[in-house]
């Protein structure tokens, strides 16, 4: 074997570490937009990025990272490059941006189907944007490959994958064959130290630019996401004197008032 | 109205080479962003609805020498690539083209080369604005005329490629007339000096062989980049009674200029027209003043230009109504003498005409008298009134005539200006026109400026109604020769006015055949139609 | 405020190139030779590079026509940020070109073109607050010793803001540490936040990221309110800048002085005398941030947007109501001339381009970390300038202009000094 050829599906999200204040959240549109702060790497799908670095560099192999969205910014994804990644590709077109679950993940298909060959691919657990956690798992259903959500640890052991999925206190060991499919979680580890020169390094590096018809996606096939409702959460303060003539029947009907409120926030 | 970006068209691959040996990879360019910059200027929202022509240029280049611009041309001539070459320039007579075409910008080549003062002649290249010329002239006790295109006109723009007038031209001339001799790149690539140049014995012939092809060279009102770029310009510079630098303290956006001691400005309103006009004739003919104009826009020049933004403009007009009513027909007056002797003997003679023709001086506050002392020996301050009340502006009525006639011509439009400004689509007053008598008084600049919004387009649509209105009635009225470049954006103008005078349009299609045999030189604001 | 509120203030500049020069009445007492006023400009030569040039390249990004390519990153970032342009344009016009090349910035972040270089300065900068990527731990070192009030621990009157570059940059220490010893010796109630002191986020602001400096204005007006501070002092000109102008756009307004005012008025009540002869012949360096750029703005509010209503009279375009411009007349020009000139001993010269034209160190912009060599050129040119009118060194009031100073004169063979005036004024006490 001459290596593993890892897909590492990457998505560009706001950036999920915005001060409060830079992001303003429009209900009637039903949009977040983040002022004056550059896009990033989705965090978890960096880490999926660093787990498909530590294969490589223990099995050896070749990483390609893939990107779909309407409006991708190079320089941001570049940094993969920086990282050790071997090959960026995009795919980039009008109508892409908010797709649902089901449609990002055929548009990764069609992508990976055009690369070819494939013998592991490695997604974040979930977008730092909308969460849903889905699209990894509706790729590897695409593709009809085994998938294994939730990891923290991979082995390869004799042509088959080993993986360990993290599960409510402790960890299942799983097996599969393959080509597979894992989702990574933030156990794993953050991404490597990226240098300024590697950074300036990766800036000649060639990056592959699709678009819908290079991936023989009609664009009418893709569904966007609905959103049923966006607002910020509201904070609310409200100040009550509980007076009472001892300290004892103030203590009481604190007691009392506070077990009111829970009961109506419950009802709510 | 507005047009769409039409794909991008390039040089040959070959011809880009061509033109990267001569000039060096850092001083030629066909990026996007570098060409954007190039398709945007004054006067495409007239043209195209918007100021972003709708074609890139094919590349821009900057040569730093006249052996280069000569071999740059040399290319355009092979490859029959069309080009204009542009120095400080800003409107569209500068920037627009038909079609895309190849910017030769001049910006490296801002050398003044020397200053003789002994016999009064300057010689420069094309980068060298008009305000930084003037100071270096006046270390020297000479000076030029600055245009009214404001501080940044180009020295040999103004002398030898397009209009300029200015408001010094009662004592310093008219611009054209101080051209002693040029360094030319004809459309061929061929560089040909005139005047005495031409055999090498300087950069002085007045008159005589070669220099009488002026009209060749320069058309009435620039020939705008049709024939071939001029790489230098020997002037005649007038003499100047003022200190060899100015005294200016304080800060923005209007400084205080310390008045010179030989120097005198004067704000005089006139009760009517009639009186205005012959104040400025008397004026004239007595040779007593340095600068001596009617103010562009009347009352309201003295609220724009010496105020640091239209709110307070607005404030100062709102509380100074009768002021502004009263100076609706106003001249500005710059005095200069020799000594404070000629200064008295000259205020004296002022004095005089004014009592003549009811002219009534306006105290200045100070700020008042640095910001119009700027606006006379700078034309600093013709943006405060021009450009900044609507965001750009055009010319109704222009022309060069006797006074009196140039009188007239300011209010056969003024009725078709008003209609327009009443709406609020353009700006303009009554009694709005610039006239600026020329050596002596015997002719007469005029511009009857109004401005517009370039940033609604319904304001822009009516600044084009007006334009397209002013030519006509300037036809039908035979108000004698109009410059092309700035009363229409083409060569139509050309085709209605050239019957009206001797057919010049024809001459000048045939003379510019003959130049530029192969037309490469982009020639829309002069004649671009082939006879 | 997003670039598209800019749309009628960018279709109105007429491309006259003034952005590009000395204002063109200054230029009566500016030799020729020095009129270019944009270091961007006459570096790069073509007309994108200029506030000008800008204006269209946001204008053609913002219709669509121009479509981000390295070469436009690199007309967006080769600019120091200087404002320079926009004093000269302001001139004449009712424009606002410094904002908009502030406000394309802003998009480009969003967008995410930047230079790569940025992507390590501002992960350093949130992790570490500050922007030289350096441990937050070792921010306030450079006090050690010092026996200073520690805020929020302790309460103080006036807080003592080191910034980013005083902090990290060792050469720079004993300025700042002269700066607190002056004041603290003038019996103010002073302290300083030391380690827990975090950047302004100014920089990263002039950089696009707009998002930093709300956060960061946010965390500071927040942290100096409860450590009882009603005034905040710093030598570093950048963080003055951001205090007064950038906090004031976000409709915070900030008590602040920088070093040089507070220095002035010690000197003029007599609370420190300068006896000493100082014999040197200086010149003094407006840093943009001390000068033009330092103008707060008057009529921001909180969530409110900078550019008030335009309305239309007689056709004439005015504000409603009606706007206070900044033009950089503001700026604080005299404070420094007049502690310099109470220098015995010292002859003080004038460069050709100063107070609101002033030609920028280089520092600015993030021009340091993507473009190096012509951060370095830039501040050479001034070099050339100060020594052009025959001073032997160059005198300024921040830490980013000196560091770029320091860097450019190292390979001068016959020497060139570069001081922070609070070196001199220290000098002068007879320290």
């Amino acid at each position: 074997m001459t290596g593993l050829r890892i897909i590492v599906c990457a998505k560009q999200v706001p950036d999920p570490e915005a001060p409060a204040s830079a992001v303003d959240v429009d209900p009637e549109k039903r949009r977040v937009t983040v002022k004056g702060l550059m896009p990033v790497i989705n965090p978890l799908d960096e880490v999926a990025l660093e787990a498909a670095l530590q294969i490589k560099e223990k099995y050896g192999g070749k990483v390609t990272v893939l990107s779909v969205g309407e409006r991708l910014s190079e320089n941001v994804l570049r940094k993969v490059l920086a990282a050790g990644a071997d090959e960026l590709i995009l795919v980039q077109d009008e109508g892409l941006d908010d797709l649902d679950p089901y449609s990002t993940a055929l548009l990764l298909f069609k992508a990976i189907e055009k690369l070819g060959t494939f013998d592991l691919i490695l997604t974040g657990r979930e977008s730092a944007d909308w969460g849903s956690g889905q699209v990894g798992l509706m790729l590897a259903e695409l593709l009809g490959i085994p998938a294994i959500n939730w990891v923290k640890r991979i082995e390869v052991v004799n042509g088959a994958i080993r993986a360990a999925k993290v599960v409510h206190g402790g960890y299942d060991l799983v097996e599969a064959p393959l080509p597979a499919l894992l989702t990574v979680t933030n156990e794993f580890g953050e991404l490597r130290y990226v240098s300024i020169m590697a950074l300036k390094r990766a800036r000649d590096k060639p990056v592959d630019a699709w678009t819908l018809s290079d991936v023989d996606v009609d664009p009418s096939t893709l569904r966007k996401m609905e959103v049923a409702e966006l607002f910020k959460p509201r904070f609310e303060r409200m100040c009550t004197i509980i007076t009472g003539k001892t300290p004892e029947e103030v203590g009481e009907r604190l007691a009392v008032k506070l077990v009111e409120e829970l009961h109506s926030l419950r009802g709510r | 109205m507005s047009k769409a970006l039409v794909k991008d068209k390039k040089l040959p691959r070959e011809a880009y080479k061509a033109l990267e040996d001569i000039v060096g990879a850092e001083y030629i360019s066909e990026e996007p962003v570098v060409l954007d910059s190039y398709r945007w200027v004054w006067g495409n929202e007239g043209i195209f609805g918007r100021r972003l022509a709708p074609f890139r240029p094919l590349a821009v280049v900057l040569p730093g020498s006249v052996e280069e611009v000569s071999a740059i041309v040399k290319v355009c001539n092979r490859f029959k690539i069309k080009f204009r070459a542009f120095s400080t320039g800003f409107e569209t007579t500068a920037l627009t083209s038909k079609e895309p075409m190849l910017i030769i910008d001049l910006k490296r080549m801002n050398r003044i080369i020397f200053i003789d003062e002994k016999n009064r002649i300057a010689l420069v290249e094309p980068c060298v604005s008009l305000a930084e010329f003037f100071y270096e002239c006046i270390k020297r006790g000479l000076r030029f005329n600055v245009i009214s295109g404001g501080p940044s006109s180009s020295v040999v723009a103004s002398s030898a490629c397009h209009m300029g007038a200015g408001f010094q031209q009662v004592s310093g001339g008219y611009q054209p007339q101080n051209l002693l001799a040029v360094e030319w790149v004809l459309p061929t690539g061929e560089v040909v000096r005139l005047g005495s140049m031409a055999t090498d014995s300087g950069w002085f012939a007045p008159h005589g062989p070669g220099l009488n092809l002026r009209a060749i060279l320069r058309g009435y009102s620039g020939t705008n980049g049709g024939h071939g770029i001029i790489t230098k310009v020997a002037v005649r510079l007038a003499p100047w009674f003022g200190p060899p630098r100015l005294e200016v303290k304080g800060g923005p956006p209007i400084y205080h200029i310390e008045n010179p001691e030989n120097l005198k400005l004067y704000f005089v309103a006139f009760p009517s027209l009639s009186n205005l006009i012959e104040a400025l004739r008397m004026i004239s003919e007595e040779q007593i003043a340095m600068c001596a104009h009617k103010t562009p826009l009347g009352g309201i020049s003295l609220s724009m230009v010496t105020t640091e933004s239209n709110n307070e403009a607005l404030e100062k007009m709102e509380r100074n109504k009768d002021m502004i009513q009263k100076a609706c027909y106003s001249i500005l007056v710059l005095l200069d003498a020799f000594s404070p002797k000629e200064l008295e003997l000259k205020e004296s003679i002022l004095k005089k005409i004014l009592e003549e023709t009811n002219g009534e001086v306006i105290q200045l506050s100070e700020k008042e008298r640095s910001a119009l002392l700027a606006f006379n020996l700078i034309a600093l301050g013709t943006f405060r009134e021009s450009f900044r009340p609507g965001g750009s502006f055009l010319v109704a009525a222009f022309n060069d005539s006797t006074i009196d006639a140039a009188a007239n011509t300011t209010l056969v439009l003024e009725d078709i200006l008003l209609r327009y400004a009443k709406e609020g689509k353009i700006v303009f007053m009554p009694g709005e026109s610039w006239l600026a008598p020329i050596a002596g008084g015997q002719w007469c600049h005029v511009e009857q400026v109004y401005g517009y919004d370039a940033a609604d387009p319904e304001s822009i649509k009516a600044a084009n109604e007006v334009l397209a209105c002013s030519i006509k009635t300037m036809a039908e009225k035979k108000l004698g020769i109009w410059s092309d470049s700035c009363l229409a954006f083409d060569d139509s103008v050309n085709d209605i006015a050239g019957p009206l005078c001797f057919n010049y349009h024809r001459w000048i299609r045939k003379i510019r055949k003959m130049l530029d045999p192969n037309l490469v030189c982009e020639a829309s604001w002069y004649t671009a139609k082939d006879e | 405020m997003p670039l598209e509120d800019y749309r009628s203030l960018i279709e109105r500049c007429v491309r006259c190139s003034h952005c590009k020069h000395v204002p063109y009445v200054a230029l009566a007492r500016v030799d020729r030779r020095f009129r270019p006023v944009c270091p961007s400009n006459e570096k790069y030569h073509f007309h994108s590079w200029s506030a000008g040039g800008r204006t269209i390249t946001s204008y053609s990004l913002m219709i669509g026509e121009l479509k981000y390519s390295p070469k436009v990153i690199d007309v967006v970032y080769q600019c120091l940020m200087c404002g320079a342009c926009d004093v000269s344009c302001k001139i004449q016009m009712d424009l606002e070109p410094y904002e908009v090349m502030l406000e394309l910035r802003v998009k480009c972040v969003e967008d995410g073109q930047i230079p790569v270089e940025f992507i390590p300065v501002i992960e350093g900068l949130r992790k570490d607050d500050n922007m030289l990527q350096k441990p937050k731990s070792e921010r306030g070192k450079w006090a050690e010793g010092l026996n200073v009030k520690k805020l929020p621990e302790e309460k103080a009157e006036v807080v003592f803001h080191a910034g980013c570059r005083f902090s990290f940059d060792e050469g720079l220490w004993s300025t700042a540490r002269k700066a607190l010893t002056i004041i603290k010796e003038a019996g103010v109630d002073v302290g300083i936040f030391g380690v827990d002191e975090a950047c302004c986020g100014g920089r990263a602001y002039e950089m696009g990221y707009q998002g930093e400096l709300v956060k960061y204005m946010d965390h500071n007006v927040e942290s100096w309110r409860n450590a009882g501070v009603k005034t905040v002092v710093t030598p570093c000109s950048d963080c003055y800048a951001t205090f007064k102008a950038w906090y004031s756009r976000f409709g915070r307004r900030v008590q602040v002085m920088h070093i040089v005012e507070y220095l002035e008025r010690l000197v003029r009540e007599g609370t420190i005398k300068l006896t000493r002869e100082v014999p040197m012949k200086v010149t003094w360096h407006d840093p943009c941030h001390l000068g033009r750029r330092s103008e707060p703005y008057l009529y921001s509010a909180p969530g409110k947007p900078y550019i008030t209503p335009e309305k239309k009279i007689m056709g004439i375009v005015a504000y409603d109501p009606p706007k206070p411009w900044r033009r950089g007349a503001k700026g604080i020009y005299d404070p420094p001339r007049n502690v310099l000139s109470s220098i015995p001993g010292l002859k003080l010269v004038e460069m050709h381009r100063i107070r609101e034209y002033a030609w920028c160190c280089g520092a600015g912009g993030g021009v340091t970390y993507a473009y190096p060599e012509f951060s370095a050129w830039t501040a050479k040119e001034r070099i050339k300038e100060a020594r052009a009118v025959g001073a032997k060194a160059i005198v300024t009031a921040c830490g980013w202009c000196e560091r770029n100073f320091r860097d450019a004169v190292k390979d001068l063979v016959d020497g060139f000094e570069v001081y922070d005036i609070v070196d001199l004024v220290w000098e002068a006490m007879g320290r």
